[in-house]
């Protein structure tokens, strides 16, 4: 899709100038020297801005007509800030998603520590902008991970889930297969994400301040919330398990959820939470995001199966007729129809 | 046997579901067609309807534009109704004869004949060839596929096969070649048997009244 392109540039550079495993130190530029060697804050923020999203992903949000908020502060969901360090508590809607990124470990193994810090946070980067192209808010990083929120205010649940859905779809494909590529080039494990999503509606949920004084954060006290956390570690590799309400919430895609207890075999795993004497059982779906991404709107799929962003909202540089030629000479239409 | 297929095909073509429709025993497929060049880049989408008859794979799917991009006219070989003019019917029958699946039916005909619809509403012109309208167009499969070596002697091919004359292996070739059939063209003449008597019927019917004007010409 070559949405995070600009984004690996970074990674790319830090493994090639890794004095434990790069061999192509002497290739690099000043500046991708300078990423490794000299590894100041500054050096990083120059090739990955806080608060400017890369060329490749300004695209994408583009395309989407979606702009990303950078204005967030962790622990104070903007919709809910007015919460600290008072006494109110308030119920409200929330979908809760949790991002592992799991096997960075891995990477101390090849490269200086260094190294190991530009990728995970290049990455993290990625998710962040990500998270903020589709409207979500991050409300806590969690080592490589994210805990983030969907929803507020002034959006419906409906779209707050597909928001969700989108997030969770684009960018583990970013990882499942952009990083992917990266890492099998370097002869190591993969780095793999693992996404839990639950949604708890205003009954569901109460915001409040937790913890004290500026040791405190504006949260939520939800099942659902624990549950996306708990759903997160029954995903697979790369995949993505959510819980009844995102499926209810969500019918028009009702054919991408699968119960989890169909791929692990065992009844036990139908069902993240059940309370018997209520009849409460709540099941949670493997969500097939490869398929709901390719349905996307901005997303189309070339012949060789692979996902291509439409692009329809920018200049596309490599935009040549002669690149359909190949397919288009291989039709030799005919016209038999008579006049009426 | 389509149901499996589709499943494949599904994986390519994403935005396209089908249903069986009862009345017209036909299975329905409609959706988006979306049309990327061999780098990836993305060119355009069409609305589509595609009838596969329930004799699956043995048929030749309908297919149907429905986002009017391509103008209705003849030239851009399309009906005012949307009815995409894949290729030579010939081709389409022979097809249909050995068997269609549906997911390489979408890759070889439908999607190279939307990419060439864009390039032409791109750059003027198709991409490759093109069939000439109507009979001329069937003559044209006829040279150019069957490698006849002209309209009479495709006439004369076809009125054989009619009337089961003249075609052992030892015979001479239809076409006017001298040679004996088996050296010449056996392997066109069994691709004509599987068109089907009316059809060969009605190329011959065409045929001799596209030449008719042209060998009184010659005549005068």
């Amino acid at each position: 899709m070559h949405i995070f392109d600009d984004y690996l540039k970074p990674i790319r550079a830090a493994i090639a100038a890794d004095p434990k495993s790069g061999k192509l130190y002497e290739n690099l530029s000043y500046a991708e020297r300078n990423l490794q060697k000299g590894m100041d804050f500054k050096a990083f923020n120059q090739q990955v801005p806080e608060k400017r999203l890369l060329p490749s992903l300004a695209d994408f949000a583009r395309e989407l007509g979606l702009v990303p908020n950078f204005d967030q502060r962790l622990g104070l969901h903007p919709d809910f800030s007015h919460l600290k360090h008072s006494e109110g508590l308030e119920e409200h809607y929330i979908v809760s998603m949790f991002v592992d990124i799991k096997g960075s470990t891995l990477l101390f193994k090849k490269y200086t520590p260094r190294t190991v810090w530009i990728i995970t946070n290049t990455i993290q980067r990625a998710a962040i902008h990500t998270c903020l192209i589709f409207g979500g808010y991050v409300h806590r990083l969690q080592g490589d991970g994210l805990f983030v929120y969907f929803g507020g205010k002034d959006i419906k649940p409906e779209l707050s889930v597909k928001r969700s859905l989108q997030f969770a779809s684009v960018f583990t494909y970013f990882v499942k297969e952009d990083l992917k590529n990266i890492f099998i080039e370097q002869g190591i494990e993969n780095i793999y994400t693992r996404i839990g999503i639950d949604l708890g509606y205003d009954q569901d949920v109460i915001w409040g301040m937790a913890g004290i004084g500026e040791i405190s954060e504006v949260t939520t006290c939800s099942l659902h919330t624990s549950l996306a956390s708990k759903m997160q570690s029954y995903a697979v590799s790369n995949g993505v398990v959510v819980g009844d309400h995102i499926k209810d919430q969500s019918l028009a895609f009702a054919e991408y959820y699968t119960p989890v207890c169909h791929r692990t075999k065992s009844e036990n795993d139908r069902y993240i939470f059940q309370i018997p004497e209520e009849r409460f059982n709540y099941t949670q779906y493997d969500f097939n995001w490869l398929s709901f991404l390719k349905k996307q709107d901005f997303i189309a799929t070339d012949l060789a199966g692979n996902l291509q962003l439409k692009q329809q909202a920018v200049v596309v540089s490599n935009r040549n007729l002669a690149n359909l030629a190949p397919i288009a000479s291989a039709s030799k239409p005919y016209y038999r129809f008579e006049k009426k | 046997m389509f149901e499996r297929d589709f499943i494949i095909a599904n994986e390519r073509f994403p935005k396209l579901k089908y249903s069986w429709h009862a009345k017209s025993k036909m299975w329905v497929i409609s959706g988006e067609l979306d049309i990327c060049d061999t780098v990836g880049v993305y060119w355009g989408t069409f609305q589509i309807i595609m009838l596969v008859p329930r004799s699956y794979p043995y048929c030749v799917p309908i297919v149907i534009e429905k986002s009017q991009i391509i103008p209705r006219d003849i030239d851009w070989h399309i009906s005012p109704e949307g009815i995409c003019c894949l290729d030579a019917d010939h081709e389409l029958i022979a097809m249909s004869q050995k068997g269609i699946n549906i997911n390489d039916f979408i890759t070889d005909k439908v999607y190279t004949y939307f990419a060439n619809q864009i390039y032409k509403l791109q750059g003027k012109q198709y991409a490759g060839a093109e069939y000439a309208h109507h009979t001329a167009g069937v003559i044209q499969y006829y040279v150019e596929r069957l490698n006849m070596p002209s309209a009479e002697a495709t006439l004369q091919a076809l009125k054989n096969i009619l009337c089961k004359k003249g075609l052992g292996r030892n015979d001479k070739c239809p076409c006017g070649s001298g040679l004996k059939l088996k050296k010449c063209h056996k392997a066109s003449i069994e691709t004509i048997k599987t068109f089907g008597f009316s059809k060969v019927q009605k190329d011959i019917q065409d045929i001799e009244k596209y030449l008719l004007p042209l060998r009184k010409h010659k005549i005068d």
